[in-house]
C-alpha cells in the first residue's frame, strides 16, 4: 500500500510539473522590439518644433531627415537623427544646421558605399545643394548646383542618379533635372510656370508652413529617360511628364492650387496610381490611365470625396507585398488627425483594409518606407500634449499589416 | 494563429491532465485503519468555494517608454509604482486531496489584481513663462483565471484547528485588462502654476498582457466545526514569468508615449474557503 501511494505521488508530481511547464510555453506569437515600435523623440526644449522630411533604412538602424526652426532664418536648419534597430534614439546632428536649409526628399541610401543622399537650399543664396552623408551622419560632401535653385522634391532613378525638382525664380521656370551622385549635370529642362506669373511667395510658404497646407510636390520615374513631376507649369499646379524635351510630353493641368494631384505612383506605361484633390475634397485611385502625351484635366479623375480625409493632405503611394495578394497603398493624414494606410488590392482594385497610426493626440504625416523586413515604416509628427510638435516614427511588422487585411 | 491553437489545445489539454490526476487520487485505497473516523480524515478529497481579497506589486524587470527623449535622459521617464496599494479581490473553487498530512491542492479562481503608477514630462523654454508639465496617473486592473496547483501540509494533524503551510506553482490567463489613464497638465505661461485636468481615458489593453506562471507559499489553518471545513490562508504568490507584452505598443497609449514596463507581479493574497468532504471515498463510508 505503502509503495502504491509513493509510486502515486511521484506519477502526480511528475504530471504537475509538466503541465505547469505547458503553461508557462503557451505565449503567443509576437512581434519582436526590431520588427515593432511606435517611438516619439521628444525633446525639453518649449519653443522647438520638428518637421520631419523622410527616413532611409540603413544596416543598424534607420536615419531621420528632419527639418528644425532656426532664429536667423525663416526656412528650417537640417538636423538629421540616427535611430537604432528598435526605434531608440541613438544621436544626431547639426553640423549642416548654419549652412543650408530647407530640405527636401526622397533621401537615397546607395548601399554600394552606404552614403545617404539629399538636397537642400544653401542658406543665405537660394541654391540647390546635394549633399551626401554616412551611416554615422558625418559629411562626406555638400555640391553647390548651379543654376538650379529652390529645391522642391527628389526622387532616386533606376540609373543610380537623382531627380531633382527646383524652381527658378528668375526665369520662372520649373525645373526638373538628372543629378549624378557626384553631383554632376546629367540631363533636364525647365519650363516656365506662365508668362508674368510668380509662385515664389507661394514656394516660400510652403517650406514655412510646411505642417499645415503643403503643395503636393514630387518627381518620380516611368521609364529610364521618361519621368514625371508635379509642380507649377503653365499657371497651375499640374502633373507634367516630360522626356527632358523642349516641352513636355504630356500634361495632367490641375486648377491653380486649389485642385489636382497629391501623389501618383507609376504601374508602368501610362498607368499610375493616383491621389488627387478637388479643392477640400480628396480621392484615391489605385489605378487609372493618364494621357503621358497630352494634355488634360485633373478634374476628370474626379470620382467623389473620401470625406474621412483631411483637406489637403500630404499623400504618399507605394507598393506592398503581403502574403497572398500585392497591394498598393495610400498613406494620409484623416481629419481625426491620425495617419491612415488604406490597402488597395492590386487585382480586385478593393480595399483590403485600412490602419491608422495615432490616437488622442494630433498625428501628421511626412514620408513612409517599406523596410528590408517587409515592414512599414511610418515617419510623422504629434503634438505631445496637444502642443509640441514631435517627430514620431513608426514600425508596423508584417504580422500586425497581415491582421489588418482582409 | 496557429500559436494559439496550440495554445488552446495545451489549455485543454492541461485540464484533461488534471481531471485524470484527480480520477486516480479517488482511484487510490485507503490505507487500512483500525478507528473509521481517523481513517476518514487521515485520506480526504475536499470541495468547496473560496473567496478573498488581494494586493499587488508589479515588479518592472525591464523599463520602456514610448518616448525616446533627444535633449534629456531617459532615467527622467521611468515610472513611479505604488506597491501593494490597490485592493484587488479573487473568488474560485478549492479542491484539495488529503493524505496523511500532505494535500494537494487545486484552486482554480477568477482574479482582479490591480496596481498604479504615474510618470511626469516637462517643457521649458528660455522665459520663465515657458514651463510646462505633464503628469500621467495610471491605474492598471487585470482580470486573470488563475490556475494555482499547491501541496499543503498540516503540521498538526488532529482537532478542529489544523494550521499548515502550503508551497506551489500556479499559471494566469489573461480574462482581460483596463488601463485608466488621468493626466494632468500644469501650465505656467501666466506666472502662476495654472493645474487643469487633461482629462481620463480607459481602454482595453488585453492584447498588451499574456499569461505568465509563478510560485506561491503561504501559510492557513483548517478550521473544523459543524460539517464544514473553513479553510483561512494568506498566500504569496510570485510571478517568473512577465505579465505585460513589451513589444506590443501600437496600442492607444502608444500615441501618447505610454507604454508598459515588462512586469512580473508579484501579490499577497487573504483567502476565506469554505470545503466540504467527498465521505464516500472509501467503500467503508458508503451510505446505507
Amino acid at each position: 500500500m505503502k509503495s502504491t501511494i509513493q509510486n502515486f505521488n511521484f506519477r502526480l508530481l511528475v504530471l504537475s510539473l509538466f503541465v505547469i511547464g505547458m503553461f508557462i510555453s503557451c505565449s503567443d506569437d509576437e512581434p519582436s522590439l526590431t520588427d515593432s515600435f511606435l517611438k516619439i523623440y521628444d525633446d525639453s526644449d518649449f519653443d522647438l518644433s520638428y518637421d520631419p522630411i523622410d527616413v532611409v533604412e540603413v544596416s543598424n538602424g534607420y536615419i531621420i531627415l528632419s527639418g528644425t526652426e532656426r532664429d536667423d532664418s525663416d526656412f528650417d536648419g537640417i538636423l538629421l537623427i540616427k535611430i537604432d534597430e528598435e526605434g531608440n534614439y541613438l544621436f544626431s546632428d547639426e553640423a549642416l544646421f548654419n549652412d543650408f536649409e530647407a530640405p527636401v526628399g526622397d533621401m537615397y541610401f546607395d548601399e554600394s558605399d552606404s552614403s545617404i543622399y539629399f538636397f537642400a537650399k544653401n542658406s543665405g543664396t537660394v541654391d540647390a545643394v546635394l549633399i551626401s552623408i554616412n551611416t554615422s551622419l558625418a559629411i562626406q560632401s555638400t555640391t553647390i548646383l548651379g543654376g538650379l535653385n529652390y529645391p522642391l522634391s527628389a526622387s532616386p532613378t533606376s540609373n543610380n542618379t537623382l531627380l531633382l525638382q527646383s524652381y527658378d525664380p528668375v526665369g520662372l521656370q520649373t525645373q526638373i533635372s538628372e543629378i549624378s551622385l557626384a553631383g554632376g549635370f546629367e540631363g533636364g529642362n525647365e519650363y516656365s510656370i506662365g508668362a508674368g506669373d510668380d509662385v515664389e511667395e507661394e514656394i516660400i510658404d510652403h517650406f514655412l508652413e510646411a505642417t499645415n497646407n503643403p503643395l503636393p510636390f514630387f518627381c518620380g520615374e516611368i521609364s529610364p529617360g521618361n519621368y514625371y513631376f508635379n509642380g507649377f507649369y503653365n499657371f497651375s499646379f499640374s502633373m507634367v511628364f516630360t522626356d527632358f524635351g523642349g516641352s513636355p510630353s504630356g500634361v495632367v493641368q490641375g486648377q491653380s492650387t486649389d485642385a489636382g494631384i497629391r501623389g501618383a505612383l507609376s504601374l508602368g506605361g501610362s498607368d499610375f496610381a493616383v491621389a488627387g484633390y478637388q479643392f477640400d475634397d480628396n480621392y484615391q485611385l489605385s489605378s487609372t490611365t493618364l494621357s503621358t502625351g497630352g494634355t488634360t484635366s485633373s478634374a476628370d479623375l474626379y470620382p467623389g470625396n473620401m470625406a474621412e480625409l483631411k483637406p489637403y493632405t500630404a499623400t504618399k503611394i507605394f507598393s506592398y507585398a503581403a502574403a497572398n495578394a500585392n497591394y498598393t497603398v495610400f498613406a494620409a493624414e484623416t481629419k481625426g488627425n491620425q495617419i491612415s494606410l488604406h490597402f488597395y488590392n492590386t487585382t480586385t482594385g478593393q480595399i483590403d483594409g485600412v490602419h491608422y497610426v495615432g490616437f488622442l493626440n494630433p498625428f501628421t504625416f511626412s514620408s513612409v518606407k517599406v523596410t528590408s523586413d517587409e515592414s512599414i515604416l511610418v515617419l510623422g509628427t504629434t503634438f505631445v500634449a496637444g502642443r509640441f510638435e514631435r517627430i514620431i516614427l513608426n514600425k508596423i511588422s508584417r504580422s500586425e499589416i497581415a491582421a489588418v487585411l482582409n | 494563429m496557429i500559436r494559439k491553437d496550440l495554445s488552446f489545445a495545451s489549455r485543454v489539454f492541461a485540464l484533461v491532465l488534471i481531471l485524470l490526476c484527480s480520477n486516480l487520487l479517488i482511484a487510490q485505497k485507503k490505507p487500512k485503519s483500525t478507528n473509521p473516523l481517523e481513517g476518514f480524515l487521515d485520506t480526504q478529497f475536499w470541495l468547496g468555494l473560496k473567496m478573498g481579497g488581494n494586493v499587488t506589486q508589479a515588479f518592472p524587470e525591464t523599463r520602456t517608454t514610448g518616448f525616446s527623449p533627444i535633449n534629456y535622459s531617459a532615467d527622467s521617464l521611468e515610472k513611479s509604482y505604488e506597491d501593494f496599494n490597490l485592493p484587488g479581490a479573487h473568488m474560485g473553487l478549492e479542491m484539495n486531496f488529503y493524505h496523511r498530512g500532505f494535500s494537494i491542492s487545486f484552486q482554480p479562481i477568477y482574479k482582479r489584481s490591480r496596481y498604479k503608477y504615474s510618470s511626469e514630462l516637462e517643457w521649458s523654454g528660455e522665459s520663465s513663462g515657458n514651463r510646462f508639465t505633464t503628469r500621467y496617473d495610471v491605474e492598471q486592473r487585470l482580470d486573470v483565471i488563475e490556475l494555482p496547483l499547491m501541496v499543503k501540509y498540516d503540521f498538526i494533524r488532529s482537532g478542529n484547528i489544523r494550521p499548515f503551510v502550503m508551497a506551489g506553482g500556479f499559471h494566469s490567463f489573461i480574462a482581460s485588462a483596463q488601463k485608466e489613464v488621468g493626466i494632468t497638465q500644469t501650465d505656467f505661461s501666466s506666472g502662476n502654476a495654472l493645474t487643469s485636468d487633461g482629462g481620463t481615458t480607459i481602454i482595453g489593453v488585453k492584447d498588451a498582457f499574456q499569461g505568465f506562471s509563478g510560485v506561491s507559499g503561504g501559510v492557513g489553518m483548517n478550521l473544523d466545526y459543524w460539517n464544514i471545513r473553513t479553510v483561512f490562508e494568506i498566500k504569496y504568490s510570485r510571478a517568473l514569468t512577465a505579465a505585460t507584452k513589451t513589444n506590443v505598443q501600437e496600442n492607444e497609449f502608444a500615441s501618447l508615449g505610454e507604454t508598459n514596463d515588462e512586469i512580473f507581479l508579484r501579490d499577497i493574497n487573504v483567502s476565506l474557503g469554505f470545503v466540504f468532504p467527498f465521505r464516500f471515498i472509501d467503500q467503508q463510508f458508503k451510505a446505507r
